[in-house]
């Protein structure tokens, strides 16, 4: 075998396991946003029956804030505390500092557009979405608006006077790359508990 | 889908850039807003470049603001920025290149359609607009692809004093400010949204929200937004320390002057430069005068330190109530140090007083309702209460201040109110009017909390209230700050002060307020007429049973720019007497009276700067940008208001390069063995 060949082989074989290392990376996000939920679901169950600060997994520094559901998608999440980077990957997150479900104020939950939230993309105005809090009382809102902005140039304001919901994912929802300064908003407002 | 853009105002503080699209006119409500789904980067480059020259107790300052156009576009550049809440803004320069052309001092409408004359016409302008007393509006028409217009903004304000020490603030930035809906109601953003027809827009309780509230940006770190800054102070006396709380800048001395600066390094706008400058003990003098003759008349700007007699302490008991902002412009570092303020000022409590807590954010809540005694256990159960709160929701500083003035009164008692908040609202003047028509005999405390508060809602709210207010920017000043305030609360204050000046002089304020301990006296006259000899005047009045009098001679010199600090205290105190029910078509006629003699900015006047030589042919449509402000240092709430998360996963990407590689080695591959094979 002469060198060109052999280095045609390493090439070949470096390049196979790159491809099925970046493939297993991105089957596997889903998997694991979509494993999550369920060991967060245990850990909600736990949190309504009274434990504070139940941890889905035991290493976990969050814990479960509040339930999303959206009957007419089919949807329903439990939502994290803090809109961290890693706290997304498990789950929708609820954004410190914004307001808490039910609470007068703008309430904000931000979740990826490609596993999660990939559901929003066909959310009609009028949908209802229904967010159970910590205390088993559920909060319903009412989508009333979608917008899409420029993250740079936008800011959302938290001080509204009546119990508002605004979930935020990217935009484009088949966007190859992550990182664009596009959000996808669904404004809701609330309807009663 | 056409949402109609003005529905949103209420969520969204937004004013994206558009991306060569024609130019919108701001519609009915004034709103800077355009929506593009295409654009590429922020198209104008902020720098700015402050220099402050402080002689005695008065500042002149130079605030040059550079805007590069970055695009290939011709830019309209639309930048809302604060300014020290007392600055007499005087001078408005647009530099173009080498050229230099000197703005004019118009009434507000007018100065406005000069701008958008020369805007059509494609000449390059600016113009500078008041919004609030520590809020300004530059715009900049036609910014050629590539090419910088500088704004050269001068102002003269009065360095504070206070305890023995003077400062100067510089805002950098603005922490978001509030924007009360009527209650009850759902905000405009949502109504309209739902269904066509759009009801009738309900009157907003701020009719210009929208000209108030910038985007806000990422702080630190940015390619724009940043700042030198060079001061120099010439005291006239000798300090023994001057320094920077806010920013590190290195300081040098001749022996006369000394200097303070960046350096070459910028500094991120992130938070408000503050400059403090203290006079060697012994050799502060108790009065200072400066004197100005302009155009035959005389101007006298004083200072002076009442007697010392106001070490008498508080004769009679407390009633201390505690107001609280929790509202989500106090996330951050912000909460933290006014949780500890509070606790600093429960920890001050002694046996006689009596207390009460109040936080709020979008709703009040009270801890008693009524206040009580502090005893060993309520402090104990304020101090659980206050450690519970966190930040989030509105601020409707309104209900708060309500619930503080409505407490039940103790007979015998003197109610002062502590109010420790950012000030991040945008009904002020509501605001003023409240404080001043149910104060009765309560007192008004501010406590500013922030890197970047509202000052001019501190200032005067504490001037209707008839208190004093303080300022705690870091956490290491919390103590200090709270230790002051406190100085100020168990003293007895100095009342009926009065000036013995000749009848021509015409005074501001025209009513000296009460004074805290450690406050000076300052006030600005004007008499028609050269000031020829020194005059004489005795200040008089009372602190406690007791009552003093002061002999103070004002010698004439002459030093540029007392005129226009004197203009200005004399708009401020026209527009007060708005609170007193006076119509304000006779305030406005008398404001800009003053304002056009002494070309000076005031809520009806405009400074405009319009270049008569024809600009280059602009032979594209003008692209208008909204700058924003940076988010304020140790704020949070740019973690919700400027950026929001990133909410995609790489998972597509790492596919896609996944899948892609694997059709490269197969190709490859198959091409190889044909290769081979034809090669046999």
């Amino acid at each position: 075998m002469n060198k060109p060949r052999r280095l045609a082989k390493y090439g070949l074989l470096v390049g196979s396991v790159t491809a099925v290392a970046a493939l297993a990376v991105g089957y596997w996000i889903p998997v694991k946003a979509e494993m999550a939920q369920r060991l967060l679901a245990r850990a909600w169950d736990e949190t309504l029956a009274g434990q504070t600060d139940a941890k889905p997994w035991p290493w976990a520094d969050t814990s479960p804030a509040s339930r999303l559901s959206i009957p007419s998608l089919n949807a329903s999440w439990v939502v994290l505390s803090g809109a961290s980077g890693r706290n997304l990957a498990f789950a929708p997150s609820h954004m410190d500092g914004s307001a808490e479900p039910g609470e007068r104020g703008l309430s904000v939950i931000a979740g990826h557009r490609d596993t999660h939230f990939e559901v929003l993309e066909r959310i009609p105005v009028g949908t209802e979405i229904f967010v159970e809090d910590r205390h088993s009382f559920t909060h319903h809102y009412r989508v009333v608006a979608t917008e899409i902005v420029d993250s740079r140039q936008t800011s959302l304001r938290l001080d509204a006077d009546t119990p508002l919901l605004v979930l935020v994912t990217c935009y484009p929802f088949d966007a190859i790359s992550a990182g664009g300064p596009l959000r996808y908003l669904v404004f809701a407002e609330a309807t009663g508990s | 889908m056409r949402i109609p853009r003005t529905a949103l105002a209420a969520i969204l503080i937004a004013a994206p850039l558009a991306h060569a699209q024609p130019v919108p006119e701001p519609d009915a409500s004034g709103l800077f807003f355009q929506n593009s789904a295409n654009q590429t980067q922020q198209a104008t480059r902020l720098e700015t470049e402050v220099s402050i020259d402080v002689f005695g107790i008065v500042a002149r300052v130079a605030v040059k603001q550079r805007f590069r156009n970055q695009s290939d576009s011709w830019i309209e550049g639309i930048y809302v920025f604060p300014l020290p809440d007392d600055a007499a803004v005087d001078e408005l320069t647009m530099v173009i290149g080498t050229r230099r052309i000197e703005g004019e001092i118009q009434e507000r409408e007018q100065a406005k359609q000069t701008y958008e004359r020369a805007r059509a016409a494609g000449q390059q302008a600016s113009l500078v607009e008041q919004e609030r007393p520590n809020l300004f509006t530059t715009s900049v028409a036609n910014i050629a692809p590539g090419e910088e217009i500088a704004i050269e903004i001068g102002y003269l304000q009065t360095a504070g004093y206070d305890q023995d020490e003077f400062s100067l603030r510089l805002p950098m930035t603005l922490t978001p400010r509030f924007i009360p809906d009527a209650p009850g109601s759902i905000p405009d953003g949502l109504r309209g949204l739902q269904s066509a027809p759009r009801a009738p827009a309900r009157a907003p309780s701020v009719a210009d929200a929208n000209r108030i509230t910038p985007p806000m940006l990422p702080s630190g770190g940015s390619a724009t937004h940043s700042a030198t800054i060079s001061i120099s102070v010439e005291a006239g006396m000798p300090l023994s320390e001057i320094g920077s709380p806010s920013h590190q800048l290195t300081s040098t001395w001749d022996g006369r002057v000394y200097e303070l600066t960046t350096g070459d390094r910028p500094v991120a706008m992130d938070r408000d430069l503050i400059v403090n400058w203290r006079v060697v003990p012994d050799q502060t003098p108790r009065v200072a005068a400066f004197t100005e003759t302009l155009d035959h008349d005389s101007y006298v700007l004083l200072m002076f330190l009442p007697p010392t007699t106001a070490e008498l302490p508080q004769p009679t008991a407390r009633e201390l109530i505690f107001v609280i902002d929790t509202s989500g412009s106090m996330g951050g570092t912000s909460i933290g140090q006014a949780k500890s303020a509070l606790r600093s000022g429960l920890d001050k409590l002694n046996g006689a007083d009596r207390f009460n807590v109040i936080e709020f954010n979008s709703d009040v809540q009270t801890l008693y309702s009524a206040p009580v005694a502090a005893t060993v256990q309520s402090v104990q159960e304020a101090r659980r209460f206050v450690s519970a709160l966190s930040a989030n929701g509105g601020t409707n500083i309104a209900a708060a201040i309500t619930a503080a003035l409505s407490q039940p009164v103790n007979v015998g008692y003197l109610r002062q109110i502590v109010f420790i908040t950012d000030g991040s609202v945008g009904n002020e003047s509501e605001l003023f009017g409240m404080i001043q028509r149910d104060l009765a005999d309560a007192r008004l405390f501010t406590v500013g909390i922030g890197t970047a508060p509202n000052t001019h809602f501190m200032r005067k709210a504490a001037q209707f209230g008839r208190g004093a207010y303080s300022h705690i920017a870091e956490a290491d000043q919390v103590e200090p700050g709270m230790r002051v305030l406190f100085d100020k609360l168990e003293h007895v204050a100095l009342k009926d002060i009065e000036l013995s000046w000749p009848e021509a002089f015409e005074v501001y304020p025209d009513r000296i307020p009460d004074l805290y301990r450690g406050e000076p006296v300052v006030v600005a006259a004007r008499a028609f007429g050269p000031l020829t000899n020194a005059i004489s005047l005795n200040a008089t009045g009372t602190v406690g049973p007791y009552s003093w009098t002061q002999r103070i001679d004002v010698t004439p010199e002459n030093s540029a720019g007392i005129a226009s600090i004197w203009a200005r205290r004399k708009i401020e105190s026209l527009l007060d007497r708005k609170l007193d029910g006076e119509a304000e078509t006779l305030i406005r006629e008398a404001v800009i009276d003053v304002a056009l003699t002494h070309g000076m900015l005031s809520p009806y006047t405009s400074l405009v700067a319009v270049d008569k030589t024809p600009s280059l042919t602009r032979n594209a449509e003008l692209v208008r940008e909204a700058l924003g402000n940076m988010k304020p240092a140790g704020s949070e709430i740019g973690a919700l208001l400027g950026i929001m998360p990133n909410t995609a996963t790489d998972a597509r990407w790492y596919r896609l390069i996944g899948a892609s590689l694997a059709a490269l080695l197969l190709g490859s591959f198959l091409v190889s063995r044909t290769n081979a094979r034809s090669s046999r």
